[in-house]
């Protein structure tokens, strides 16, 4: 029995030490050499972050329990914005260090740029231009039909149409919240006209209401999922209660109000923005490289449009008869006042934004990981690409 | 002495009319002033209002809106969004009738466990959400380290001690 065991244990070292012998002696495989890798340092929170980029009187607060009366915070709330807003500084420091490593021609991973060197043996069989243009020899390539890529092309391709999906998303959610906010403030300035009875601001912020919430209310054609409209209602079509509650109102001013109603999906400059919105974002293919992700348009840019968009709804013509009596008047004080209408639909618009808002972060933060997985299966289809050829360049 | 004496039979005669009166002006202040102010407390958050408007925003036959009045101004509004009958999102305004604080619980327990703050151009930051505190997991594998060698000892321990006594047995009797 003894002998056995040895005879066995004897056998599997030997197994062993062979194959350490086989992989130690083959040929290398040819690869890159790493020169440099730089690694991604986060700023101390303490000494770089406190004072420079946030009120120094919440890191006192936060870390040691002083100066809070002063900022009127509890120390685990002043906790909670301090680490929340430097994990933003971070995110943002880390995506420039992203980039930077990525435009010098190094990998990123894992919070490392790696530089490598090539051996003379891959400089001379790869093309001059591949380290600039490695995309033109992969298989990042729409004219590839999707099941012939290789597999890093594909996954490069998902995370790459994930984002810019989810980038229109953002951005057409942001619009809608800035429009949204500008509609709010229009009620508050028509609630503040009505209970002052201050006609001439009470006719002017009617008009625009009605403009904005029928061009809105017709054109809405949101691309986003129902669970940020109330029950299937789209922006425009909240503030409809508006002009829709009673029927005293409706008769009373529903001359003029039928013009406005009259508008036609083809009318809407909403509808129009929004396919407008649709159009920029389809028009990037998986062809987009890194620095692409930089073309794709700022979310933050539609707030612009939105402030831009909104006034020139507000500014049609007022119809023929944009005169409102006083016997009008009265019965709009009393739905909309009296009855709370007015507060019903400015409750009602910010559950809904907030909705938009929590959607909206969600997908910034899916983006934000996206992007650092499309980075990785870039540099696999990159290495894929090169040894590819470097592979045929031996044959 | 007189006087005092008048004055005590003067309080055991009119000393019911007193307490009557005295009980009953309290009540009195009491459910004026419960009339005209009521407080809400929301987590850290009191809000006074003085009518409060329930509403079914779905149609559903359930409320899930509460609005709070103020002299006639919206100053709180409360939603069940899960419509288990524990308010779950609250938003508080200013005077402007803009809103500069929302709360939402993400539990059940009704207390609000994320606080969002909004400016005056409506730019909203959450500068509080009890349930994304950033536990470092190394911290909960040397808890599960120590806990698991804690426990692992204690049972080494009996075993050993187990082990050992039978073995003293054995010689024992072996010397025996």
């Amino acid at each position: 029995m003894r002998k056995n065991t040895y005879t066995i244990a004897g056998a599997a070292l030997f197994v062993f030490f062979m194959a350490g012998a086989v992989m130690l002696f083959s040929e290398p495989a040819l690869a890159e050499k790493a020169v440099r890798t730089v690694k991604f340092e986060a700023p101390d929170i303490r000494d770089e972050f406190c004072g420079a980029y946030i009120d120094y009187r919440i890191c006192k607060c936060a870390r040691h329990d002083e100066m809070c009366k002063d900022i009127g915070r509890t120390r685990s709330v002043a906790s909670f914005i301090l680490n929340t807003r430097y994990a933003a500084h971070v995110a943002k420091l880390r995506a420039y260090f992203m980039k930077g490593c990525i435009t010098a021609g190094g990998k990123y991973s894992a919070d490392a740029c790696t530089y490598y060197e090539k051996t003379e043996k891959e400089k001379s069989c790869l093309p001059p231009d591949f380290e600039a243009n490695w995309v033109k020899y992969s298989d990042i390539d729409e004219r590839i039909p999707e099941n012939e890529r290789s597999f890093e092309a594909q996954q490069y391709a998902k995370g790459w149409a994930a984002i810019v999906k989810n980038t229109e998303q953002i951005y057409l959610l942001q619009r809608d919240m800035e429009f949204d906010r500008l509609m709010r403030l229009e009620v508050r300035q028509y609630k503040d006209a009505l209970v002052k009875n201050i006609k001439t601001n009470l006719l002017k912020s009617f008009w625009r209401l009605a403009w904005v919430t029928y061009d809105t209310a017709v054109g809405s054609s949101l691309p986003v999922k129902k669970e940020f409209i109330q029950g299937g209602v789209a922006l425009g079509q909240t503030y409809s209660k508006l002009f829709d509650a009673g029927e005293d109102v409706v008769v009373q001013i529903g001359g003029a109000l039928n013009i406005v109603r009259s508008l036609t999906p083809g009318d809407s400059k909403f509808a129009i923005d929004t396919e407008k919105a649709r159009g920029k974002f389809m028009s990037f293919g998986i062809t987009g490289t890194f620095s692409t992700l930089e073309n794709l348009p700022n979310p933050d840019g539609a707030y612009a449009v939105a402030t831009s968009l909104f006034g020139e709804i507000a500014g049609y013509a007022l119809p023929p008869k944009a005169d409102i009596t006083p016997e009008e008047i009265a019965i709009l004080r009393e739905q909309h006042i009296n009855k709370g209408l007015a507060d019903e639909i400015l409750q009602e618009s910010y559950r809904i934004n907030r909705a938009r808002r929590l959607e909206a972060e969600r997908l910034k933060a899916e983006n934000e990981a996206m992007k650092t997985s499309m980075v990785e299966w870039g540099n696999k289809e990159k290495d894929r690409a090169q040894d590819a050829i470097i592979d045929s360049c031996k044959k | 002495m007189r006087s005092l004496i008048h004055v005590k039979n003067n309080m055991k005669r009119y000393g019911y009319i007193y307490i009557m009166v005295f009980v009953l002006s309290s009540m009195f202040f009491y459910m004026v002033d419960d009339v005209a102010a009521k407080g809400l407390q929301v987590g850290e958050y009191s809000v006074e209002y003085d009518e409060a408007r329930p509403a079914d925003t779905n149609e559903n036959g359930t409320n899930d809106r509460t609005s709070y009045y103020k002299a006639g101004v919206l100053v709180f509004t409360a939603y069940d969004e899960n419509e288990d009958g524990k308010d779950d999102l609250w938003f508080r305004y200013r005077a402007d009738g803009a809103v500069d604080l929302e709360l939402a619980d993400s539990g059940t327990d009704g207390r609000p466990d994320m606080i969002t703050e909004v400016d005056a151009s409506e730019k909203a930051e959450m500068i509080y959400n009890s349930g994304a505190r950033n536990r470092s997991p190394i911290i909960w594998i040397v808890i599960a380290i120590i806990v698991g060698g804690v426990s692992a000892w204690f049972v080494a321990k009996k075993y050993f001690n187990e082990r050992v006594q039978k073995l003293i047995q054995g010689i024992s009797r072996r010397r025996e």
